[in-house]
């Protein structure tokens, strides 16, 4: 019967009086095998992070400006929406990391260097989780000098050989098949392996983003191939050009096409200047102007030291050409694609997709928050444990996700919460909780191959940068804060996660209560609390039908769910601010709750007091302040004659600056400082394409 | 003997295949699950004394709802309670959950007809004294705005005496229109778009299409010419 069942169910007609059982499994096998090439399908994906900061150069207790630009080099926003960014020092200690969230593929963000820094050469790194995956080469970073001024100096360290950057040498020759150089704009193949003579067709495909943008056959005997594209007609970026015999894939080759349509100029309206002027800037783009659809800049105007020691100066444009200089040795990228094709097989990647996973999950929402859970004595893993995720003293939230067959669970925390402590906790398992624990996965890049910053005598900075550390100085005094959180328009009423369904009761509207029993059987209706050998319990009423509840409520104190309610006893009216009671079946994804109950005390929460040794706390900050930089106006006399001395070191910072047509308009006064400035202008046009542009000028008193 | 091992046989492969695609499809979505915002809310409990369905469709559609921070969740049964103003969607088969207003900033529902699109409106143009955000269905989204408000409303007479068992909700739409940021006062009224428009331009294009603001898809096809013309506000 059951024979005769399957073969209808699928459909299928036997006029022989085949095997059955043979079919069934051929069959069954078949669905097997499908369900089984069930693969992940991996994006034609990367991510390119450019910090530009106000400076190069701080003093312990200062402001990091920073604008990030992060692109695909499409016009599509880049997934991720977390970005991280860390002070390096020399022994590749992370001194001091933040997190900040991306709006529109971009970051304006303030960093405080810690007065507790000791002088010397740091790298600035940025990066998403998207980064972590790979090599971290294709991460942000760049130098700068922090000079600590409380005449911490610091002591040189020795390097540690390991630490030494890799040098790639341009002339060693490969074992490849095909060379690809750009020569006077136009791309030219060679064969290093010539064709034999009396050959027949070759095909070169030029790809780009996964898609054949060109190809064209060619049937030639000499070893050198005139391609015939000029770098104007192909898009910027990384191209694979593939050469193919007799239709199957002979070889590959990438090559970066670093040909940019805009060009950015910058005139200022003197060559020279007094303090306190005013300076008026025409910032213009040349290029396909009428295809632009969006422009997005940063301007940066400062005082720059006595000499300066980083030589190498870093922009847009520099950064991301370098980017397409991946050393042999090094074959990886922060592009699946490309990581792939530097398994060898570059017929591989556009043609199959291959199963690749992520250790760290694009954070495309929020930070997420992951680990593992594990069984403390034997080290196994732990799957089908409930985490639950929650804020401490603060509204009650609650996420939760399940470990999986790997013990690994991952919870994405919203983006509207950013400042706030977040704990995690084992809420149940299979086996008993107290047997199982956290280990929670840190985001942390290696450290192998990060450039080792150039080491300085600490003496030798401070006498460098000196005037700048006494300007910091002399600012302190006269606490004028050139830096301003921009007013918040977010409201700060309160919004648990039961709004609109709870009841709340003020113990401090009625008579002061001596214990919590007395608080539930007096002033909590719907409540009803027992005591039994094994502590106490909670029950509510529902609402709707009269009846308790046979299980117990989810029970929040400040904000924490917690299970054992020994805590609540000993609370009196004067411990308590408020309770909401919410007398319905409660559901948070696929668990059902018995009611709620959340207490907020009017102290802060102690975790101790709880014996609950199973909280975790996570690092779950992030920033998303908006900031603005205030500029002192010396229009007036007396603003002008003003005793209070303006010794600024950043003059002009703006991290958007958006072009009207191909211009854009910037006025700024400067400071007492005199000296050499410079104007650092930098951004993305379209989201693509990089344009920089840079120059100094002169503020001298007696003109 | 060998019959029998081929039934068992066959038995056993039918189970592993069952159990094969259960599992697969459990898997994937566990995987969806994971990293997106879970609904939140309260079961909703029917007050059974009320005669009649408080819900605008008389069966659950597929539908989503629009988080807000933007995320979506898909492929799942909606319906909207009228009378209350909420959301739900349904779960193992009677069981509906009334989603929490905070955690979400739309929601479409599918019916066989069209797409229904909701949206929760916190703007306080909409009502001088708006406690809380409400749930509107927009109709038009161009330079004008407009809204339908789904009510239902009790028949308190039949809360009484219902011999019959009727339904005791009954439907009372209103409507919002905004242009250029101000509220229509009487958005079914003819005169109340002069403000704004030339008002013979206005009876001319009421009269060549035959319009009757009263019925909603009329009114729509007025705010939608509407929506070419640039407003010229009249003294």
């Amino acid at each position: 019967m059951i024979r005769y069942y399957i073969i209808k169910k699928l459909g299928i007609n036997i006029v022989s009086t085949a095997n059955i059982r043979s079919l069934s499994t051929v069959i069954l096998f078949a669905f097997l095998f499908a369900s089984n090439v069930y693969t992940q399908s991996v994006p034609n994906y990367s991510e390119t992070i450019y910090l530009h900061t106000d400076r190069d150069y701080y003093i312990s207790g200062e402001n990091l400006l920073f604008k990030a630009y992060l692109t695909f080099n499409t016009t599509e926003p880049v997934k991720s929406k977390i970005l991280y960014v860390e002070i390096v020092g020399l022994n590749a200690s992370i001194s001091h990391k933040k997190a900040f969230h991306i709006r529109e593929n971009a970051v304006e963000g303030v960093f405080t260097i810690p007065d507790s820094i000791a002088s010397g050469s740091f790298i600035l790194r940025a990066y998403t989780n998207w980064h972590l995956n790979f090599d971290n080469r294709y991460a942000f970073y760049k130098e700068l000098i922090i000079i600590n001024r409380f005449g911490q100096y610091g002591k040189l360290l020795d390097i540690d050989p390991k630490l030494q950057e890799v040098k790639y040498d341009k002339n060693t020759v490969h074992d490849e098949p095909i060379s690809v150089t750009i020569k006077k704009d136009s791309l030219y193949l060679r064969l290093i392996q010539p064709p034999e003579k009396n050959r027949s067709m070759y095909s070169v495909e030029i790809m780009s983003e996964g898609e054949i943008i060109a190809n064209k056959y060619v049937s030639q005997d000499s070893d050198s191939i005139y391609l015939g594209f000029s770098k104007r007609e192909l898009p910027m970026g990384n191209l694979l050009i593939r050469l193919k015999e007799d239709s199957k894939l002979k070889a590959c080759r990438w090559v970066y096409n670093d040909f940019l349509p805009y060009e950015l100029s910058l005139e200022t309206d003197k060559l020279r200047y007094k303090t306190r002027q005013l300076v008026k800037l025409t910032v213009q783009l040349s290029g396909s102007i009428s295809e632009i659809t969006t422009s997005d800049l940063s301007a940066t105007v400062i005082v720059l030291p006595k000499e300066e020691i980083l030589k190498e100066k870093v922009d847009i444009k520099k950064w991301m050409n370098s980017l397409s200089e991946i050393p042999e040795e090094e074959r990886s990228g922060n592009n699946i694609h490309t990581v792939l094709a530097s398994l060898g097989d570059c017929e591989l990647f556009y043609d199959e997709v291959k199963d690749f996973k992520l250790k760290y999950p694009i954070e495309f929402a929020g930070k997420i928050i992951s680990g593992k859970v594990i069984n403390k004595r034997t080290g196994n893993i732990v799957s089908g444990a409930k985490v639950f995720f929650s804020f401490k003293d603060a509204v009650p939230y609650l996420d939760y996700d399940l470990t999986d067959s790997s013990g690994k669970f991952y919870i994405n925390i919203p983006p509207s919460l950013t400042n706030l402590t977040g704990f995690v906790q084992i809420w149940d398992a299979p086996m008993d909780i107290n047997e199982c624990e956290i280990n929670l996965f840190e985001q942390e890049y290696n450290a192998i191959n990060l450039p080792t910053p150039p080491v300085f005598d600490a003496e030798f900075l401070k006498d460098v940068y000196a005037p700048n550390i006494k300007a910091f100085e002399v600012n302190e005094l006269f606490s004028e804060n050139w830096f301003n959180p921009k007013n918040s328009s977010v409201s700060s009423k309160k919004h648990p996660i039961y709004e609109g369904h709870s009841n709340t009761i003020n113990p401090k509207d009625f008579v002061k209560l001596n214990n919590f029993a007395e608080i539930v059987k007096e002033i909590l209706p719907g409540v009803k609390m027992e005591t039994d050998e094994q502590g106490i319990g909670l029950r509510i009423m529902d609402e709707f039908h009269g009846s308790y509840y046979n299980d117990a409520p989810l029970v929040f104190i400040n904000g924490m769910p917690i299970k054992n309610y020994n805590y609540l006893s000993a609370l009196n009216s004067d411990d308590i601010l408020s309770i909401d009671v919410v007398r319905k079946y409660f559901v948070v994804g696929n668990i059902i709750f018995h009611g709620v109950l959340a207490i907020e005390l009017k102290k802060e929460l102690n975790l101790d007091y709880l014996n609950e040794k199973a909280f975790y706390s996570v690092d779950s900050k992030v920033d998303s302040e908006m900031y603005s930089f205030r500029y002192p106006n010396y229009e007036t006399d007396a603003a002008l004659n003003s005793r209070k001395p303006d010794f600024r070191n950043t003059i002009y910072w703006e991290p958007q600056i958006s072009l009207v047509g191909n211009k854009a308009e910037i006025s700024f006064y400067t400071s007492d400082m005199q000296g050499d400035y410079r104007i650092q202008i930098e951004g993305l046009i379209d989201n693509i394409y990089p344009v920089t542009v840079s120059k100094k000028f002169s503020v001298i008193n007696n003109l | 003997m060998v019959n029998e091992i081929n039934r068992l046989i066959n038995v056993a492969l039918s189970c592993l295949f069952i159990l094969v695609i259960t599992n697969k499809t459990k898997a994937q979505d566990e995987q969806s699950f994971r990293l997106t915002s879970k609904p939140i809310g309260v079961i909703y409990q029917k007050n059974r004394s009320q005669k009649g369905n408080e819900f605008l469709f008389d069966k659950w559609n597929k539908g989503e709802i629009i988080l807000s921070d933007g995320q979506k969740v898909n492929n799942i049964e909606l319906n909207f309670n009228a009378y209350s103003n909420d959301l739900l969607y349904a779960i193992k088969g009677n069981t509906a959950v009334v989603v929490s207003k905070i955690q979400y900033k739309g929601f479409k529902i599918y019916t066989e007809n069209r797409r229904r699109n909701f949206a929760l409106i916190s703007d306080s143009i909409f009502n001088n004294s708006l406690q809380e955000p409400i749930i509107l269905e927009v109709l038009h989204e161009g330079k004008i705005k407009a809204y339908a408000d789904r009510k239902f409303r009790i028949n308190y007479n039949l809360m009484k005496n219902n011999p019959f068992g009727q339904s005791v909700y009954y439907s009372e739409d209103s409507y919002y229109v905004i242009i250029e940021g101000e509220l229509i006062s009487s958005p079914r009224t003819i005169r109340s778009y002069y403000k704004f428009y030339n008002k013979s331009s206005i009876k001319q294009i009421i009269k060549s299409n035959d319009l009757n603001l009263k019925v909603e898809e009329e009114l729509l096809s007025f705010l939608a010419i509407l929506d070419t013309w640039v407003v010229e506000r009249q003294l």
